[in-house]
């Protein structure tokens, strides 16, 4: 087993040159903070993607602990063209998880940078260091008796608000949408200048986090899915919590129901009735994340039968679709509202209602609930054991909040990954006027005929949605170049003028989002 | 479940049970192969029975006579906090599991954020037909991976003995499924 030092090297750079470097890291950082051991290398090594992991191993680990620390990783990586990939508390699985885009790049781990900066209780604001997690928000809210409501990404104890939302996750509160609800950054830039967002420039101001636009460009954006800098603080709003919250779920017992569904739920989401991120997850996906795995009912290899899926359905008490959503507000605000839902479904003529009290602390309502009212958990990850074997992507692609969208992208995701002898794992998360479609493509990591089925398979879930004029929010950094062709050779050329101005080393991320001085561009 | 056993009351049982009879040359030679031989506390980690069974075994059976382990056999939410308490004790210890997967991407990641070193981490598939492996680190060549008893002779080695190619050991300890194995060592 293994005590020796990693013989990974960043791309182009020699021996002599990286280890140079690793002697400026550990004169800066201290010995502790540079790690290079494969022992201590092996949790930054553990992808979820079809491709063989070492193409993803890094070279180095280093941790800083303060803003100069970050700059001075920084000059170092400039002065020997070291490739440096950034995490904050890098939980991102299904999307790289805490391995760099390429092998070789050193992970800068920014976990030990944890400090919860302010929280303005009047105001609803917070302002974190990138290590923050949700679960260390939460309890800070909940010692100190502040009636703030935090929203987060299913993995919420352990992932973190500003991680998150620089790669624009979502949550499930009324505040679902994260990176709408960002409010100043703090950026390192390539050249090791410290570049504040909106207000955040403005010496003496107080309006940081409660003002997004501050003068001029305002360039928030440009920061996330991207590499242009490395965040080291980010501020966000959080939502007063209300004297009532009212989680309810309905269950639809046909997968032909979806068009629907999503009929009934957008005029009660526009108009702000039902105002949270609403999800209308699948059957499996809900049994999964109640221990429910497919050994249990068959050991035949490929897509599992829809007679064992609606067998499941029958076993779990479950819909072919089950719609989470949640009222928040006064006794008489959620009533009100209540009883509209409850008017829109007699309506629709279909669906069965039911509420907290029906529900009884029973899973998966129960996680469900905690999401949609802030409540940290990690009940989601039983995904994983549904086909076991650690290989997860998550296909993500966006869609109108339309009925006959979802149909469509339904029939064609199932279509395709069932072709590939795998299942359809999916939910659809409704946004304001959109739909994140999130599938997690399961596969057996150990078999490699199925790691080179899932590879094919998620190449032609993206080859045929892009077809049909689709693409995703968010993708693996196996795949991101792939996606960024979708979005066509003017963005990117737009993308990587940019990284050239900021970035002419192409140290931050190169490969990020397909961003990479090395791309032809 | 959390439980002390000592090497020679396991011996003790497992003879006495009649179920699991070691060879004397190979317990010998277990005995004398102990890669690592530091009076650490070893902790075991198991998603549930059967893993606990099988690899439990072998990792008994690796370690030296005088080495006490500690068995976790529960659920992800259980397993972890025991990792997170465990690891915040900052004392030397070996952690050795076999987890399914959900509970292995969460220890990994609890691994890394408080900074623990992980000098094994593996995935294991086996079914009717065939028993697959593959590590992420460490060499999985190197223990009887074909057999349907892989587990025990996993655990054997992950425990640090040498060799477990004869080990004399009955079918009952077989393990189907999908697992991670990990050491980790603080
Ligand atoms: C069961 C399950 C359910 C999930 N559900 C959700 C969900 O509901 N919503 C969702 O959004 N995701 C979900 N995910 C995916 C993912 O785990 C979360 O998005 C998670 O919040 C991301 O990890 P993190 O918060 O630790 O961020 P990190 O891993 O720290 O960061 C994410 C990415 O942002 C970039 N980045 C991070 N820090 C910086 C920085 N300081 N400067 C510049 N760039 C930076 C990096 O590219 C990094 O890879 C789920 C995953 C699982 C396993």
């Amino acid at each position: 087993m293994s005590e020796q030092t990693s013989t990974v090297l960043p791309k182009g750079v020699t021996a002599s040159e990286f280890n140079t470097a690793v002697e400026k890291f550990r004169a800066l950082l201290g010995d502790d903070n540079v790690l290079v051991r494969n022992d201590q290398l092996t949790p930054y090594k553990k992808v979820m993607m079809p491709r063989d992991a070492a193409e993803n191993a890094p070279s180095a680990a280093v941790t800083a602990t303060t803003v100069e620390q970050v700059q001075g990783v920084v000059r170092i990586c400039n002065e020997h063209k070291i490739p440096v990939w950034t995490i904050s508390t890098g939980n991102n699985f299904g999307y790289g998880s805490a391995a760099p885009v390429e092998r070789g790049q050193v992970v800068l781990d920014l976990k030990k940078m944890n400090r919860i900066i302010s929280v303005d209780a009047e105001l609803g604001t917070a302002l974190v260091e990138p290590g923050v997690t949700y679960q260390q928000l939460y309890d800070y809210l909940e010692e100190n008796d502040i009636p703030l409501m935090l929203s987060f990404s299913a993995p919420s104890a352990i992932a973190g608000p500003l991680g998150n939302t620089m790669d624009r996750g979502v949550g499930y509160t009324p505040y679902g949408e994260h990176f709408l609800m960002q409010c100043g950054m703090e950026v390192v830039l390539a050249n090791g200048d410290v570049y504040r967002t909106g207000m955040g420039s403005v010496e003496g101001d107080n309006a940081w986090q409660v003002f997004k636009w501050g003068y001029g460009p305002t360039l928030d954006g440009m920061f996330t899915q991207a590499n242009y800098g490395i965040c080291t603080k980010m501020g966000f709003w959080l939502m007063p919590r209300p004297p009532v919250t009212k989680p309810f779920e309905i269950k639809f017992e046909d997968e032909t129901d979806i068009a629907d569904i999503v009929e009934f739920i957008r005029p009660l989401r526009l108009a702000q009735v039902i105002p949270n991120s609403v999800v209308i997850a699948g059957t499996l996906w809900e049994a999964a994340t109640c221990d429910t795995r497919r050994v249990h009912y068959t050991t035949e290899p490929g897509a599992t039968p829809d007679e064992i899926l609606k067998q499941i359905q029958k076993d779990k008490d479950l819909g072919a679709w089950n719609v989470y959503a949640c009222l928040y507000g006064t006794p008489e605000q959620v009533e009100v509202n209540f009883n509209i839902v409850k008017g829109a479904l007699k309506q629709l003529g279909k669906g069965k209602l039911v509420t907290e009290e029906e529900a009884g602390g029973t899973q998966p309502f129960d996680y469900r609930a905690k999401l949609m009212t802030g409540v940290p958990n990690l009940q989601e990850f039983g995904l994983y054991n549904w086909r076991g074997g650690g290989g997860s992507m998550w296909f993500a692609p966006v869609s109108q909040a339309r009925g006959s969208e979802c149909d469509k992208q339904y029939a064609l995701a199932k279509d395709i990954l069932n072709k590939h002898g795998l299942d359809y794992v999916g939910e659809f998360i409704v946004g304001w006027r959109d739909m994140h479609h999130v599938i997690d493509v399961l596969y057996d990591r150990s078999n490699d005929e199925e790691r080179k089925r899932a590879e094919a398979c998620f190449n032609e879930l993206l080859d045929e949605f892009e077809k049909r004029g689709y693409a995703v929010y968010r993708v693996n950094t196996q795949f991101q170049d792939r996606v960024a062709q979708s979005y066509g050779s003017t963005k990117r050329r737009l993308e990587h003028t940019l990284k050239r101005a900021l970035d002419p080393n192409n140290i931050l991320a190169p490969g990020k989002s397909g961003i990479d001085l090395n791309n032809d561009f | 479940m959390h439980n002390i056993n000592r090497r020679g009351f396991l011996k003790g049982a497992l003879y006495s049970a009649g179920g699991l009879v070691l060879g004397t040359s190979t317990l010998a030679r277990a005995a004398e192969g102990f890669a690592v031989a530091k009076p650490t506390d070893v902790h075991l980690l198991t998603s549930d029975a059967a893993a606990d069974a099988s690899f439990g075994a072998g990792v008994q059976l690796g370690l030296p006579i005088y080495q006490s382990v500690t068995r976790h056999q529960a659920g992800t939410m259980e397993l972890l906090g025991t990792m997170n308490r465990l690891l915040q004790q900052q004392r030397p210890m070996r952690l050795i599991g076999l987890v399914d997967d959900a509970s292995a991407e969460l220890l990994t990641a609890t691994a890394r954020r408080l900074g623990a070193r992980m000098s094994w981490l593996a995935r294991h598939s086996a079914d009717r037909h065939q028993v697959r492996h593959s590590a992420i680190e460490g060499d999985t060549s190197q223990f009887d991976g074909a057999s349907q008893l892989w587990a025990v002779h996993l655990g054997h080695q992950l425990a640090g003995a040498r060799n477990s190619n004869s080990l004399n050991l009955p079918q009952s300890l077989r393990l189907e499924g999908r697992f991670v194995s990990f050491v980790i060592e603080v």
